[in-house]
């Protein structure tokens, strides 16, 4: 498949300070790229270096083939949406929307079609007058993805568009921004420190983490084979639990927590008597009460209870020490009380990391 | 006007652009020269002139130390530094607490309202320096506005003489200038303390005089500095208002060095060095001031 | 409460004095512009307006106007431009430190006393051969405006959103297109309250012209060389007259902010 995008080697250095170390990432045509990660990780920086903004210390960038290296952000096939939409204050909504097709001295009555549609795309038809001033947090986001459509990019840059929504809002807009893509068939890539938003709208993620790119997949593969301790912790929750390896059988390793044995999946080599950090999701824990019938786990005792609303998260303490996490289901959750002991269960496919320096 | 005082106040909040720092510089350049060729160099020319000669009509270049030497030596130039640097501090005394007092109560005590006064009391700023002092003149002259009216009303046999041509009157008329002056940097670096640190503080037993001394002072330690830089700096160097309302007995070292530049005989090189004597002295005491407020607001 | 209550009356009563003490010496000008009696005492027996046909009978009177207005001009079109630019240029300062050293060093011209700024500046255009009179005092009038009109432009630039030149930039536009289309229609009214605020300080500027205006007239300058040559009532009509224009360009000055604000 031909590249929208290709970074070929950034890097970026401000003064001494490295923000983001050689990444090397394609994003497909008509795909939905979400740029993951905690703030200061460099993805605005490269976002902002695929629009212009910001020139690359090392590398290059090209657009559809073409490598935009060193050029002017005005030349470049490319637009950006902006964390608080940054509308001309001075202009209307028309006016904004039409700013672009203007510059390139469009005729008068296609500039007018062109906004009526871009308007209705982003269901704001009625809003062409209103000034910049009188909008609603939503729909000053929904202009400048209105205003940047318009401009017809071959790739869409959005840095952090929905940060600034509360939460209602926000869930809304995510579903409304990957139905715009899907139906213009787009190339979207989509700057975030929210990884539930990442999950919900994008086809791939990029995860970064001080400069570096960390992983690149699926919501479904970062979520369940996560590359990293730090992917898999920073990717919905998980548990992570310093344990020992106890022995190791081909990819399957044996672990010891606190004196009891699990059996665990690792990507890395282990070796016997190694330390290591053991990472389980809280759904993916059992919680079962002593007896005959408990099946083959680890002995807790139960240590909080906090409701979630649709869940009920458990945590157990092994060996008065390590809490994990377990979130169950209402009825799985009942008659559990602090002080209980229980036996924490979870499938083989937990993941042991090698323990790294950090 | 409101926009002098947010000026020094809050940290910027303009959302800056990632990049273009020499764009930045280009604008910046012409006022930097203007700045340059227009205040720079002219202190030091005449830094430079006070060390020249003057004879009759004409400068004669030199290096001499002679006009520092005849300041230091004439009791005439001892008498008229001192007072300058009196009345300056004593107006910039007067002053710097009348502004503080006022930022408090428009901040704290007025909240919303305390914004219109505001801009009164810096509207005042553009009244007219020359008319102000020329109608100080008019309240407090013997047979001014006060005195008449308090001879009107029977309170006052005779005029109160002390009212006008003193010291008195420079002080109060410098004071009517100054103040809304000082206000402007007083009441930005307020602005940033919220009742919440003063109901902390109470909270934790503070009392009001202590407050004061350890929370409020401290906390708009920047603006005092600059409001009483500009009292005093300023009284100390005006010489229009003592030649209005000073009196032959209440004139200034700027009369001074006014006249040796505007005057009959006047001799530039040595109205440069009082005027760089002046603002040296005035500095030093400046700065042991701030010294002292600090000693005595920390603990 | 009862505390909280008197504590608020007492502060209301500070502030209308102070209010008072700033504003009497204005009150008692205008309305000794319109006393009939010469002698400047009370009570005040009758209104005329004879002060101020003196006033404009006076035959500097023309000439102290008209360079009043060339002065305030020249101060509001050079001083604005050149303390928006400043401004401009330190808002995109990236360096915390460096804004503030810059923004301080701006403000110098303020904190300096005019005597000293005028006298210095007499100096330095003689060593120059340029002889004393207006140019040398536009010159003087545009320093001792810059301060004023960085603070004001700086305070204005404070909430300005850079990123929409970005946005323009995104969206096709050259930078010399985005100054034209985006930063200048936004930052206008800015530039025209600050440059108002210059024209109303250069109006009233009267310590560094009089060291380098020489033999020419301002409106200052002439009220100065009334109030040397004794007492006279007219100088109330044209201290009056200056007040007027004063409040006007600083009226006018506000309401631009206002407007933007809006």
């Amino acid at each position: 498949m031909k590249s929208a995008v290709e970074i070929l080697g950034i890097e970026k250095r401000f003064g001494p300070t490295v923000a983001i170390e050689h990444v090397d990432l394609a994003i497909d045509e008509g795909e939905f790229l979400s740029l993951l990660g905690a703030s200061g990780c460099g993805k605005s920086t490269l976002l902002r270096i695929i629009a212009g903004f910001e020139s690359p210390t090392r590398g290059r960038i090209k657009i559809q083939g073409e490598d935009v290296t060193g050029w002017p952000p005005h030349r470049r096939p490319s637009n950006i949406v902006f964390q608080r939409g940054a509308l001309f204050p001075h202009m209307n909504v028309f006016d904004n929307i039409a700013y672009s097709l203007r510059l390139r001295k469009w005729p008068r009555k296609r500039i007018a079609e062109k906004v009526e549609e871009m308007l209705a795309l982003v269901r704001l038809e009625d809003l062409g007058h209103r000034g910049a001033n009188e909008l609603s947090g939503g729909q000053i986001q929904r202009v400048a993805l209105a205003r940047a459509l318009a401009a017809e990019p071959r790739v869409l840059l959005l840095d952090e568009p929905l940060s600034a929504l509360d939460l209602k809002l926000r869930e809304q807009m995510q579903l409304e921004l990957r139905t715009i893509q899907r139906q213009l068939g787009a190339t979207f890539v989509f700057v975030t420190h929210d990884q539930t938003e990442a999950l919900v709208m994008s086809d791939r993620i990029a995860i970064m983490n001080q400069g570096h790119l960390v992983q690149l997949g699926t919501p479904r593969e970062i979520y369940t084979r996560p590359a990293s301790v730090f992917a898999s912790a920073f990717i919905g929750q998980t548990n992570l639990i310093r344990c020992t390896v106890a022995a190791v059988e081909g990819s399957t390793v044996t672990v010891e927590i606190g004196g009891q044995r699990m059996p665990a999946a690792s990507p890395a080599s282990l070796s016997p008597g190694e330390p290591a950090t053991l990472s389980v999701r809280p759904e993916a824990v059992r919680v079962h009460r002593i007896g005959p019938e408990a099946p083959f786990g680890i002995d807790a005792k139960v240590a909080e209870i906090i409701y979630l609303g649709s869940s009920i998260r458990i945590g157990a303490a092994i060996n008065g020490d390590a809490i994990v996490w377990a979130d169950l289901r209402d009825e799985e959750a009942e008659g559990l009380t602090p002080g209980m002991d229980v036996r924490l269960a979870w499938p083989p496919t937990a993941i042991v990391w090698k323990e790294t320096s950090k | 006007m409101t926009d002098l005082l947010t000026a020094a106040s809050r940290g910027s909040r303009a959302i800056r652009p990632s990049g273009g720092g020499s764009g930045a510089f280009r604008l910046l350049t012409p006022a930097a020269l203007y700045y340059a060729v227009f205040f720079a160099i002219p202190m030091l020319c005449l830094f430079v002139l006070s060390f020249w000669r003057a004879q009759g009509f004409d400068l004669i270049v030199d290096f001499s130390l002679d006009n520092y030497w005849k300041i230091a030596q004439s009791p005439v130039y001892h008498v008229l530094l001192l007072r300058t640097v009196v009345i300056g501090f004593i107006t910039a005394l007067i002053v710097v607490p009348l502004a503080f007092a006022l930022s408090y109560v428009l901040h704290f005590v007025l909240a919303r309202r305390g914004q219109i006064v505001l801009q009164l009391v810096l509207l005042s700023l553009f009244s007219g320096y020359l008319v102000r002092i020329y109608a100080w003149r008019t309240i407090l002259g013997k047979q001014g506005l006060l005195n008449s009216t308090l001879m009107w009303l029977g309170v006052i046999d005779s005029p109160l003489e002390f009212l006008i041509y003193s010291n008195f009157a420079t002080v109060i008329t410098l004071t009517g200038l100054l103040l809304p002056l000082a206000v402007l940097p007083i009441y930005s670096s307020m602005a940033n303390i919220s009742r919440d640190h003063l109901e902390v503080a109470r909270d934790l037993g503070s009392r009001r005089a202590h407050l004061v001394r350890t929370i409020l002072v401290p906390m708009a330690l920047p603006g005092i500095r600059t409001a009483s830089a500009f009292a005093f700096l300023l009284a100390a160097g005006d010489f229009v208002t003592p030649s209005l309302v000073g009196g032959t007995q209440g004139i200034m070292i700027g009369n001074v060095i006014a006249d040796q530049f505007r005057g009959i005989g006047s001799n530039w090189p040595l109205g440069g060095a009082i005027a760089f004597v002046t603002m040296a002295l005035v500095l030093v005491v400046y700065f042991a001031a701030m010294r002292l407020i600090r000693w005595v607001t920390t603990w | 409460m009862v505390g909280r209550q008197r504590s608020s009356v007492l502060a209301a009563a500070y502030v209308v004095l102070v209010l008072l003490f700033l504003y009497l010496p204005v009150a008692v000008t205008v309305m000794f512009s319109f006393a009939d009696s010469p002698r400047l005492s009370m009570p005040i027996e009758g209104l005329t307006l004879d002060w101020y046909r003196r006033a404009f009978s006076n035959p500097l009177m023309g000439v102290a106007v008209r360079n009043s207005v060339i002065l305030a001009a020249v101060s509001a079109i050079a001083a604005g431009a050149l303390g928006a630019g400043f401004a401009f240029g330190v808002i995109r300062m990236k360096s915390r430190r460096l804004r503030g050293v810059l923004l301080g060093a701006s403000l110098l011209p303020a904190v300096i006393p005019l005597l000293v700024i005028g006298i210095s500046l007499a100096v330095a255009f003689s060593a120059i051969g340029w002889l004393q009179g207006l140019r040398n005092a536009a010159f003087g009038h545009v320093l001792v405006c810059l301060p004023f009109v960085v603070l004001t432009m700086n305070a204005r630039l404070e909430t300005f959103d850079f990123s929409i030149l970005e946005a323009a930039r995104d969206l096709g536009a050259s930078p010399f297109r985005a100054f034209l289309d985006i930063t200048l229609p936004i930052i206008r009214p800015s530039i025209l309250g600050a440059a108002l605020l210059a024209a109303a300080l250069s109006l009233d500027e009267f310590v560094v012209t009089w060291f380098n205006i020489g033999s020419q007239q301002t409106l200052p300058v002439l009220v100065w060389g009334l109030v040397r040559r004794g007492v006279d009532p007219s100088i109330n009509a044209v201290a009056s007259l200056l007040l007027f224009s004063l409040i006007c360009l600083v009226g006018i000055s506000n309401l631009s902010a206002w407007r933007r604000r809006r």
